[in-house]
């Protein structure tokens, strides 16, 4: 079984050509819309976008980018999930492949780790996001996020070891 | 009520104090820190994987 996060980028992030890739939710056209805004952030190289194949198969990609926390010194940065998108067919599926791990799982952990990498050479102290909707909150709450106190909505994951 | 999605939605420029202290001081909570391990742990045996059916 092979399990690959792959760096989406050039003519692979085409509208018709990426869209192709993923099963949406029918009812849920903002789907579609927020697929081709993840793919046109990272063309113009805003984000990077990382897609999680099995065998192949694409199973979901998370969009991410990185930002300048404002007005504090000495400078910090965080690493913002732009957008987390799973096909239809995998979506809250514990996947054998992945070890129990859901395809959600599994790419938010590739986020952490690669940020947690990247932190040994570059000022992030956290990861952000703004979930997609009130009903994602408690699954980012059972990966470690938290809500940012005084700022509706934002959630934050700390890139930080207990002293 | 969250306000409505949309993709690349960003911190607003002016943090409040309480959430910048929790962004400076909050450590990573051991359920994110297992995950990833468990995620890396995923990630090594299929390149390992890759390696054997590369070599056989």
């Amino acid at each position: 079984m092979s399990i690959e996060i792959l760096s989406v980028s050039g003519t692979d992030l085409i509208p018709g050509k990426f869209l192709k890739r993923w099963q949406s939710n029918r009812e849920r056209p903002d789907e579609i819309v927020n697929i081709k805004k993840a793919a046109s952030l990272t063309t113009k190289e805003q984000a990077k976008l990382h897609d999680l194949q099995i065998d192949g198969r694409d199973i979901g990609f998370v969009t991410v980018d990185i930002h300048q926390l404002p007005k504090v010194n000495p400078c910090k940065y965080y690493l913002q999930v732009a957008f987390l998108f799973v096909s239809k067919q995998y979506r809250k599926v514990n996947l054998d492949a992945l070890e129990g791990l859901t395809a959600s799982e599994n790419l938010m952990s590739t986020v952490f780790n690669k940020a947690m990498d990247a932190a040994g050479f570059f000022p992030f102290s956290n990861i952000v996001l703004y979930p997609a909707g009130e009903k994602l909150i408690p699954f980012y709450t059972s990966i470690g996020y938290s809500m940012l106190a005084r700022i509706k909505g934002f959630m934050f994951l700390p890139l930080r070891a207990e002293a | 009520m969250l306000l409505t999605f949309s993709v690349g939605m960003r911190l607003p420029e002016k943090l409040p104090k309480e959430a910048l202290n929790q962004l400076a001081t909050a450590v990573t909570p051991p359920q994110a820190l297992s995950l990833a391990t468990k995620a890396a742990n995923i990630a090594t045996k299929s390149a390992q994987n890759k390696l054997v059916a590369a070599a056989a």
